[in-house]
């Protein structure tokens, strides 16, 4: 009995090293473009000056009348708006404000493009314009967007996903601290780095 | 051999740059939950260190950031800093953006009155300070050190995922799964960015 329990301990080690090596492994692939996205915005947010900043270019999708209830001109506007965009198939989260003419200013913004929606209530018209966000655009959507504050289910979904994702950086870590402890050999100079690490992140703590 | 110098950087990289990724994922937890946390944490109150007088005086067409840097200086508390005039003119707000605890100095140019605040440490802002931290072109080596380092880790971010496809791929036997693995969270993620 003695002689076989460390030979159970053994096998249960290499059952954990092998689980632990495939969760590293296996979430790598399945996130890819999520990091890369991350890493790319990243960029973005650290050389702004590299990637432009103009505006991005409106194309008008329609100019109509909307007549099926009465226009509001003051108030709470969002039941009404909610109404105008779903009877002309705009559903979908957005915000709205009132402008200085008293129009009702509407702006839905999806990872690839954005919907301005102008409603007047004096005359009743309503129109829409569409841009399509370039690269720099659509990588700072990706970066910013997350939690749960949003309606929709794949807003939801994707706020869970960005969770997901934070836990698993941070399996990532406990994963890869425990197969670099298992091999001896690199024992030594992964302190080093581990050290150098933290003595550097906890200088520029209090250098910044 | 190429084989051994990629396992290997990709291992001390993330050794490393372990505090950077803990860093990025906390925060980011931390912002998507922030009702959780500490959801008003921009108006956390200030309290007040000291108070005292600024000897010099500042020339009518002095900028806010020129009487920024020179109370800064003065304070020995020199580094990245925010200074706002009053629309009325008669204060100057500056704000040191120190990450773990913020100083603010209210400055009255009538009197030469200093008050000196702070705000104390508190995970989740200061976890959101570091977050946002970015960007060259500040006037301070500590805040362009830092840009630097968060290009690193950008860097270390694709090679990560480069060395990783390599890694996987000389295991033939999680070649299969791992491809599986891949294509969906490509899938996924193209199905997301097309339809939300």
């Amino acid at each position: 009995m003695t002689g076989t329990e460390p030979i159970v301990t053994h096998q249960r080690r290499i059952g954990f090293d092998k689980i632990n090596r495939r969760t590293h492994l296996y979430s790598g692939p399945f996130f890819i473009p999520w990091f890369l996205f991350y890493a790319l915005s990243s960029a973005v947010f650290n050389h702004p000056a590299w990637f432009g900043s103009g505006p991005v270019k409106m194309t008008p999708l329609f100019d109509r009348t909307y007549t099926a209830e009465p226009a509001i001109t003051q108030g709470d506007p969002r039941a009404f708006v909610q109404r105008l965009l779903k009877a002309n198939s705009l559903d979908g989260q957005f915000i709205v404000h009132w402008d200085d003419d008293q129009r009702l200013v509407v702006n839905q913004v999806r990872f690839l493009y954005n919907t301005a929606i102008t409603f007047d209530p004096a005359t009743r018209r309503v129109s829409a314009s569409r841009g399509w966000a370039n690269l720099r655009i659509l990588l700072g959507r990706v970066h910013t967007r997350g939690g749960y504050d949003t309606n929709g289910s794949l807003q939801i979904f994707w706020a869970v996903i960005v969770d997901v994702i934070q836990v698993t950086m941070m399996i990532w870590i406990a994963s890869g601290l425990y197969m670099w402890w298992n091999l001896k050999r690199f024992r030594g100079w992964g302190m080093v780095a581990l050290g150098s690490g933290f003595a550097l992140f906890v200088a520029f703590l209090f250098g910044l | 051999m190429f084989s051994k110098v990629v396992r290997q950087t990709h291992m001390y990289l993330g050794l490393l740059l372990t505090p950077w990724v803990l860093l990025y994922a906390l925060s980011t937890l931390a912002m998507t939950h922030r009702d959780a946390f500490h959801p008003n944490f921009y108006s956390t109150p200030w309290e007040k260190v000291s108070e005292q007088v600024f000897a010099a005086q500042f020339s009518a067409d002095a900028t806010p950031d020129f009487m920024g840097q020179e109370i800064l200086q003065t304070l020995h508390l020199e580094g990245n800093f925010r200074a706002t005039l009053s629309k009325d003119k008669k204060t100057l707000s500056v704000v040191r953006n120190d990450p773990v605890s913020p100083q603010r100095i209210t400055y009255t140019p009538a009197d030469g009155h200093l008050v000196i605040e702070k705000q104390n440490f508190a995970v989740q802002p200061f976890l959101e300070r570091m977050h946002r931290r970015r960007g060259f072109g500040a006037s301070f080596v500590a805040d362009n050190a830092w840009a630097v380092s968060v290009d690193i880790v950008v860097v270390a971010m694709i090679f990560w995922v480069l060395s990783g496809l390599w890694m996987w791929w000389e295991l033939k036997i999680t070649r299969a799964p791992g491809l599986a693995v891949a294509l969906g969270g490509i899938g996924l993620f193209i199905v997301l960015i097309l339809t939300s």
